[in-house]
């Protein structure tokens, strides 16, 4: 009875589930795709915090709450907490609730039977983990867990674009999401730390600038959706261009061919009415590459900072960070994004080169070619990378060896989180 | 805690629960993520392409939705039911030809037991989609409640229970087993439940057994009584059947034809008997996670307390204040 038991927990899946600061993904590993995206929010009663115990409790008090989009929904009735700020988890009351709600109402698993696979940020505190371990082992009872660091998630799901020989966990990860962009390096598995650089600029960016644009040329967009209309500008039209000066002379050349139309319609009047999307279809993109554009606080362009990322890095794995350099997020989904960042770093990596040479040469050494490829992986699961990073490393044969085990917590405690091994399949 | 699973067992007896608040109370029987893909394959057509999904659900259902990149414009719904074999095949049959009518088709492997397959008109939506996604989305509720829904159907025709079909045993878990026993004005559902872990198994038994307990506040509830291991009910006494080490006990749920009358009943009844150890298992670990919450106020207000009592800390001017205040109001209470 209890080997039958075993058996039929052990065929199914584990459960990936990837906490960001603005959204959730969930979904059973084995799949492409997370079969919920929800805000990671949760809403309760006006005035009572999630698990308030000094407020006068009703019966059913702990289980009177709202998580996800229904959460953000009733925000003008209920308290809304974020557990999650900065990546970091910072309320456990709301995040053991909101488990609950996404493991018995969304995924429908038995927590027992299904292993979990959670995600956390670079630079992470060993303390959150067994935090985190501390409410999966003991409040759902789940036979294995493993947490695994987004960016290294990140680097595995690009492994679909590459043959099993390039299969590396060393590699430069760009980050861009709705709030920040990152550029984390990894060397073998391990997130160098202290050359993680942040850029202020990403999606909302970026949809603030289309909406500026569209706002200053006076397009005819009603007030209250004019947030909305600019994000499905940005998503629908945007592109990265290769030049822009040569770009703005195109749109000028041929406006006809070029500015597109948006249409839509009044929410109240229903009236419809139609934009004009002009330049600001490779404008937008463009603050990657131009900062200085929007914003005059942050003025170094994406390209130059991944630069800095890989110099700051230990000599010996800038060669291996430089060739494979792997986006994630959903802002680094505009068309050609690759291409430009590639060309960028690598002239900046060949200027660099140069310069050392004419130096080496000035001083009468010998000069030997050098060639230092930048290589950007690009791949059709980049939106929900760590997601997808997650759901196919769970995937995989042997990684249940790298799952911290149920019994194991019982045996030693929470402190078996603290170090999550990495994972390569060639082990 | 007890409070609180009273309260859960009362919702349950009295077959409602408060209405457009957040307290999930019950465990839906729409698979949700089943739903919202039916529901955007049929509204956006621009959207349909090569789907292979494989979605799990409690008791170790499996779905898989399938739309091949050929035919874009079909969706397969083919769902796994580890007791499938355990169920009347010709109630199942006509359950799914009454419930899903044109849409029965032949299963993707032998691993699958029913399949649904969904047509849409070519690059167009289908009318009434979320309806008919609500309705996919209850393809194992629907077909695991064959166990129970013949007899009460016949019940609630003002037959008798066994119209319906004769007792049934159903394994529906590695050691946890159904039994169904209609009679002539009731039916009667026994559960064995076992929880893995021996917390959990303690924790379930004081649910449960609150089960029996607020049927009895409730007027007109189903009856449900507890029996522990070592007294196991009547229905159970000809199989044999062993317990696991954290085997709890048995309920058992009576149904009478009052609780059946109308279609509205009978469908949310056959909902609660199919998911109660879901149910069960929920409030378990709601338990858990109030409990938690208490813990972890309670450390907190103890550190609170360290830190003020630490010298240096600035708070001697603070208990100086709280003992004038206290002071204040002992005066005040003498007056």
């Amino acid at each position: 009875m209890a080997a039958a038991g075993a058996s039929w927990a052990s065929s199914k899946p584990p459960v990936v589930i990837d906490n960001g600061t603005g959204y959730t993904k969930m979904g059973y590993s084995g799949n492409s795709e997370p079969s919920y995206i929800v805000p990671t929010a949760i809403a309760t009663k006006d005035g009572v915090r999630a698990g308030d115990h000094r407020a006068k409790r009703t019966e059913m008090e702990d289980l009177d709450f709202f998580i996800g989009d229904e959460a953000v929904a009733r925000s003008s009735t209920h308290a809304v907490n974020y557990p999650i700020r900065h990546g970091l988890i910072e309320n456990w009351d709301s995040m053991e609730r909101l488990w609950q709600r996404c493991m018995f109402d969304y995924l429908r698993c038995e927590p027992e039977e299904h292993g979990v696979v959670l995600t956390e940020p670079p630079l992470n505190p060993p303390e959150n983990r067994e935090y985190a371990a501390e409410v999966m082992f003991e409040t759902f009872n789940v036979p294995t867990l493993y947490i695994g660091v987004q960016a290294v998630l990140a680097l595995i799901a690009s492994w679909t674009a590459k043959p099993d020989a390039e299969h590396s966990l060393t590699g430069t990860v760009v980050d861009s999401g709705d709030g920040v962009t990152h550029v984390i390096p990894v060397a073998e598995g391990y997130v160098i730390g202290s050359c993680i650089k942040h850029i202020p600029l990403a999606g909302h960016d970026i949809t603030k600038f289309v909406q500026q644009q569209l706002r200053e040329r006076g397009e005819p967009v009603p007030p209250e959706m004019s947030m909305d209309v600019a994000r499905r500008i940005k998503e629908d039209h945007c592109y990265v261009c290769k030049d822009v000066a040569r770009e703005f002379a195109r749109f000028d050349a041929n406006p006809g061919k070029h500015f597109s139309k948006f249409e839509g319609r009044h929410p109240r009047t229903r009236k419809p009415w139609t934009a004009d999307v002009g330049y600001e279809s490779f404008l937008g993109p463009e603050l990657f590459f131009n900062p200085e554009i929007y914003s005059s606080q942050h003025t170094k362009p994406l390209p130059q900072v991944v630069d800095d990322a890989i110099i700051a890095c230990p000599i010996d794995t800038r060669r291996a960070l430089y060739n494979n350099v792997v986006l994630s997020g959903g802002s680094t989904l505009f068309s050609k994004f690759s291409k430009r960042l590639q060309g960028d770093v690598q002239s900046i990596v060949d200027q660099r080169i140069e310069a050392n040479q004419a130096s080496l040469a000035a001083r009468g050494h010998a000069v030997r070619e050098v060639k230092l490829p930048v290589n950007v992986v690009s791949h059709p699961f980049q939106r929900y990378a760590v997601w997808f990073g997650g759901s196919m490393l769970a995937a995989m044969p042997g990684f249940e060896r790298s799952c911290h085990t149920k019994a194991q917590y019982e045996e030693e405690g929470p402190r078996i989180a603290r170090h999550n091994a990495v994972f390569s399949a060639t082990m | 805690m007890a409070a609180a699973a009273a309260a859960s067992a009362g919702a349950l007896m009295a077959a409602s629960g408060p209405a457009g608040s957040g307290t999930m109370m019950f465990i839906s029987p729409e698979n949700q993520i089943v739903r919202r893909t039916v529901e955007r394959f049929a509204e956006e057509p621009e959207k349909r392409g090569l789907l292979d999904m494989t979605v799990h659900d409690f008791d170790g259902v499996k779905y898989k939705l399938v739309i091949d990149a050929a035919k874009p414009d079909a969706l397969s719904v083919n769902v796994s039911i580890p007791f499938f074999a355990h169920i009347a095949k010709d109630k199942v049959d006509a359950m799914l030809h009454a419930t899903y009518p044109g849409m029965v088709a032949t299963s993707a492997s032998a691993e699958y037991n029913v399949a649904l397959r969904v047509e849409a008109p070519t690059a167009a939506a289908i009318p009434d989609a979320a309806e008919l996604a609500r309705r996919v989305s209850r393809l194992a509720v629907e077909v695991a409640g064959c166990m129970f829904r013949p007899s009460l159907e016949a019940l609630a025709a003002g037959g008798a229970a066994t119209d319906g079909g004769p007792a049934s045993f159903v394994p529906y878990r590695p050691s946890e087993h159904i039994w169904v026993v209609p009679r002539s004005d009731r039916l009667t559902v026994v559960w064995s439940l076992e929880f893995p872990n021996a917390f959990d198994a303690a924790l379930g038994r004081v649910i449960a057994s609150e089960l029996a307990e607020a049927g009895r506040k409730v007027p007109a509830a189903p009856s449900a009584i507890f029996y522990d291991i070592d007294a196991p009910p009547a229905e159970t006494r000809d199989t044999a059947v062993t317990l696991g080490p954290n085997a709890v006990g048995f309920v058992s749920i009576t149904l009478l034809k009052s609780h059946v009358e109308t279609p509205a009943k009978l469908s949310q009844a056959v909902d609660k008997l199919v998911l109660l150890r879901a149910f069960l298992l929920y409030h378990i670990k709601a338990a858990k996670a109030a409990l938690h919450t208490r813990m972890r106020a309670r450390v907190d207000s103890w550190l609170q307390v360290l830190r003020r009592a630490s010298p240096g800390s600035g708070s001697e001017k603070a208990s100086s204040a709280i003992r004038k205040a206290a002071h204040a109001a002992i005066a005040a209470g003498k007056r």
